[in-house]
């Protein structure tokens, strides 16, 4: 076997062993699917598109990039761990199939079509793997490198999107007339954004309206763009750069991935692909190109992924901690973080008022913000995603703790002040968002186990009467259904501090009462 | 003729319309022919690209027997019903030939049968469709042909046949599609019955009645009520019968024999399913009197779905099979209301009887 031959080489399947791609539905449109594209949105092929899909993974971290990391730990059995050095870092060996989050989240952001920013020092290979998704979407390696928008302080919006011909610029008499060449990389399904922070501000709106939006406008024409997945790089995380990015352009970044370093030990590997002049993203096997109808096939099979109503009750109780904030307001329902930040009202000058909570228990006092409701969906969205890659049809807790750390890495802030990041080993935590989210969410969960809210949620058993729906209930019923909502908030008055977990369970029974009430009122009127 | 100017053949088409001349003269003047013509640099170039760019061989002699020989009648009815539409679908027929071809499925060593069959049977039959949506048309019928052959259970050349019949009462390439769905459980397909009888119940009703007129149905209540019975009425539902009673279908088997078990599996009701378990996988089986099929699925939750059968269910088997329920060779039993499901202790198979309440 050649040199060539050996980084060409794909993983056999099956890469995952006892995961074969499963339904627990039998849609009878499944008959048409086949190696055949029928040219339908729904199209995929028989052959499983989560097994293409890691066998794209193991040949980019056997191959492509040298990232012996394996952050990303699944375990399927007590796995070992080894504690090292004076600050007790954990070592786990993974006892599944484990891995590298700087491959797998690009790979994982082109398969849902979202935007995903590469962050890390320079020569890490950002806009290396950046170029393999490129090359994966179908695209020939030219015309990726070509379309690659490189930041810089000059680039204006015509550099970014495109130019009016200058023929119709003098011969039109309306803004409509003006013919514009645009850019090709708008028409693309993979689109490189190279160090975005050196972009101009102006440049920088004209780009938010492309990512967020997905069209580009320029003299009153309008390009729309294809779904595709973005790939954006910088070298400092920070809001670094030449330019300040702005709030809305990072927030449209849906996950945040961390170029690591070079493994010193991987340095003949390095030999030998200097030595042979490989370059990897120009040997990327056919066999692992996804075709446009095979892109639109993953997305629509993530989708499909199942989340268990457990699961889901989890990212709820997780989300509800951040946005509570006691302080800000007198009336409970602006008792948030977005209301003292509405005020510019430094949330340490207010969080001076006592309150009796337990500071470092509060989960909701770590963060200067609140979850949105674009980075819930995000969130779902590259939780099934994971999911779907390991060839699972529903998305098991694991995903979830695994996947939310990328996603929140920017959409939470930390409120550095907490007396959390004091305590114990804790001040790594200001600087490792990625553990630090991650231990955010395992103690969401521990305070979930600890209320035992599986078992024991008055609001779910609220709820879940109220969606059987109002019609044919009896004035009776009602009557019980509010006794109950008032018996609740009212013990939950008498026994605990308020928390925001609590804050979404009052406010949610404060609209049920309310939706009863008002039904109450109108079968007394009816009757 | 152009090609009698033309260099000797170098490229893929050229090469097959010099094998087309030779074979007959028919064939170079046929619409086939003057298709491959007509395109003859573009068709080279979608050739050179697929096995070059994409890096699939497609071997051209190989190809060119494949367009000659399965192509041609399908290219003439389409010709015969819409000449202005030859080139497209000879466009499109060529695109999916060397996907095919490439991968497999057609070609002198393919190990298919029903893609050439397709080719050459049911898509002819199919020219008003193939006319109007040659991609989704001629994909469709060979994807179906293809996950039919890979069913054990199917009936895939029965399915071409009646499939031949449907193109003759269908209005639309949607309808004709819908009635090989309805077709492909007719003939085996049993995991697509729920979805199957829902079109059924949708489609036009003489489009309904002309494919399934083997249930003998006069309008659409008449057949929806006979194609919603799971099994035939007859011996199975005698109650008395006990020791002549066979199974209506015996499904499963070892994965060494190219089964879906590892072990001998167990059976459970799961809801409104019959369901198996190995050592490793949960299973749902589909059956009935148009065939038998299990299929993987994920895990359920933890017996979440469950039916343990009451005192008087295994009083009722038990007075029907007396062996099924604590019987030493039996390793499980479940029954649905209309199948019972009988695994044996030394067996990889499931053992399905037609079963309903009296």
């Amino acid at each position: 076997m050649s040199i060539l031959d050996r980084f060409r080489k794909v993983s056999e399947s099956p890469t995952k062993p006892g995961e074969t791609p499963t339904q627990n539905k039998f849609d009878v449109a499944d008959l048409y699917l086949g190696p055949v594209d029928t040219g339908q949105p729904s199209q995929a092929p028989a052959a499983g598109l989560d097994e293409k899909l890691r066998q794209a993974y193991f040949w980019i971290v056997n191959h492509g990039i040298i990232s012996p990391f394996y952050d990303i730990e699944y375990n399927d059995g007590p796995p070992q761990t080894f504690v090292f050095g004076d600050l007790k870092a954990n070592v786990t060996l993974p006892s599944d199939q484990s891995y590298s989050s700087y491959v797998l989240l690009p790979l994982l952001n082109l398969a849902a079509k979202r935007r995903c920013l590469l962050v890390g020092g320079p020569g890490r290979g950002k806009t290396a793997i950046a170029m393999i998704m490129g090359v994966l979407a179908g695209y020939p390696l030219k015309e990726v490198k070509r379309a690659i928008q490189h930041g810089q302080p000059q680039m204006t919006v015509t550099d970014l999107l495109g130019n009016p011909l200058p023929s119709t610029m003098v011969s039109a008499k309306s803004m409509d007339e003006v013919v514009i060449a645009w850019r090709k990389w708008l028409g693309m399904r993979v689109k490189i954004i190279d160090e975005y922070n050196r972009i101009p501000t102006r440049t920088q709106s004209a780009l938010l309206t492309t990512m967020g939006d997905n069209y580009a406008e320029l003299y009153d024409q309008i390009f729309e763009c294809p779904e595709a997945a973005w790939y954006l790089t910088a070298n400092d995380d920070a809001g670094g750069g030449t330019y300040q990015v702005i709030e809305a352009l990072r927030d449209r970044i849906d996950v945040v991935v961390k170029a690591l370093h070079f493994n010193t030990r991987f340095l003949s590997e390095l030999l030998l692909r200097v030595e042979e002049g490989i370059r990897p993203e120009e040997i990327v096997p056919p066999s692992i190109i996804f075709t446009d109808s095979e892109l639109d096939a993953l997305g629509s099979r993530i989708l499909q992924v199942e989340m268990a109503p457990e699961l889901i009750r989890r990212l709820e109780f997780f989300a509800s901690h951040f946005e509570f904030f006691e302080p800000a307001a007198r009336q409970i329902e602006y008792m948030t973080k977005d209301t003292a930040k509405l005020a510019s009202v430094e949330l340490a000058t207010l969080e001076a008022q006592a309150t009796g909570k337990d500071k470092v228990a509060d989960l909701g006092g770590q963060t200067l913000n609140g979850v949105s409701v674009r980075a819930l969906m995000t969130a779902i969205i590259f939780i099934k995603a994971m999911a779907f890659f390991r060839g699972a049809s529903r998305a098991s807790f694991e995903d979830a703790r695994q996947m939310i750390p990328f996603v929140l890495h920017d959409k939470l802030t930390p409120n550095l002040n907490s007396p959390y990041f004091e305590t114990g080993s804790n001040s790594a935590l200001r600087v490792d968002r990625v553990s630090w989210i991650r231990a955010l969410f395992d103690d969401s969960c521990k305070e979930y186990d600890r209320l035992d809210l599986d078992r024991d949620d008055a609001v779910a058993n609220v709820e879940s009467v109220f969606e059987k729906g109002l019609d044919g209930v009896t004035e009776k019923e009602v009557k019980a259904q509010l006794v109950q909502i008032e018996r609740t908030l009212g013990k939950w008055s008498k026994s605990r501090k308020l928390y925001g977990h609590m804050f979404d369970d009052i406010l949610k029974l404060k609209y049920l009462h309310q939706r009863y009430s008002n039904y109450l009122k109108w079968l007394q009127w009816n009757r | 003729m152009a090609q009698e100017s033309d260099p000797a053949p170098t490229t893929p088409v050229s090469e097959m319309q010099a094998s087309a001349m030779q074979a007959s003269a028919m064939q170079a003047s046929s619409p086939l022919a003057q298709a491959l013509e007509w395109g003859r640099e573009r068709f080279n170039a979608r050739y050179e690209h697929h096995t070059k760019a994409l890096r699939r061989p497609v071997d051209p002699k190989e190809f060119s027997i494949h367009l000659m020989e399965n192509m041609g009648t399908l290219v003439d009815a389409v010709a015969a019903h819409d000449p202005s539409s030859v080139n497209r679908v000879v466009e499109e027929l060529f695109e999916i030939s060397l996907e095919l071809m490439s991968a497999g499925y057609v070609g002198l060593h393919s190990r298919y049968r029903l893609p050439e069959m397709v080719f050459r049977q049911l898509l002819p039959a199919t020219a008003p469709f193939m006319a109007q949506n040659p991609r989704l048309v001629a994909g469709s019928l060979i994807n179906a042909a293809l996950a039919m052959e890979s069913e054990p259970s199917a009936r895939p050349e029965e399915w071409v046949e009646r499939m031949k019949m449907a193109a003759t009462v269908a209005k639309t390439p949607k309808g004709l599609l819908d009635a090989g769905i309805a077709l492909s459980w007719h003939c085996g397909m049993a995991h697509f019955r729920s979805g199957a009888l829902e079109l059924a119940r949708t489609m036009p009703v003489d489009l309904a009645l002309h494919i399934f007129h083997r249930e003998g149905a006069a309008n659409r209540n008449e057949l929806m009520e006979r194609l919603s019975t799971k099994w035939t009425p007859g011996e199975e539902d005698d109650h008395t019968v006990k020791k002549t009673r066979k199974p209506v279908a015996v499904i499963g088997g070892f994965t060494g024999f190219g089964g879906p078990f590892g072990a001998p599996p167990t059976v459970y009701q799961d809801q409104d399913s019959l369901a198996a378990r190995d050592d490793i996988a949960d299973f749902i089986i589909f059956a009935d009197r148009f065939g038998a099929v299990v299929k993987r699925r994920e895990p359920a939750e933890p017996q979440s779905g469950v039916v343990k059968p009451d005192k008087e269910t295994v009083r009722f088997v038990k007075s029907v099979f007396p062996n099924a329920v604590g019987g030493p060779q039996t390793k499980s039993w479940a029954w649905d209301g209309t199948t019972l499901a009988i695994t044996l202790k030394v067996s990889h198979k499931v053992f399905l009887f037609s079963l309903r309440r009296p």
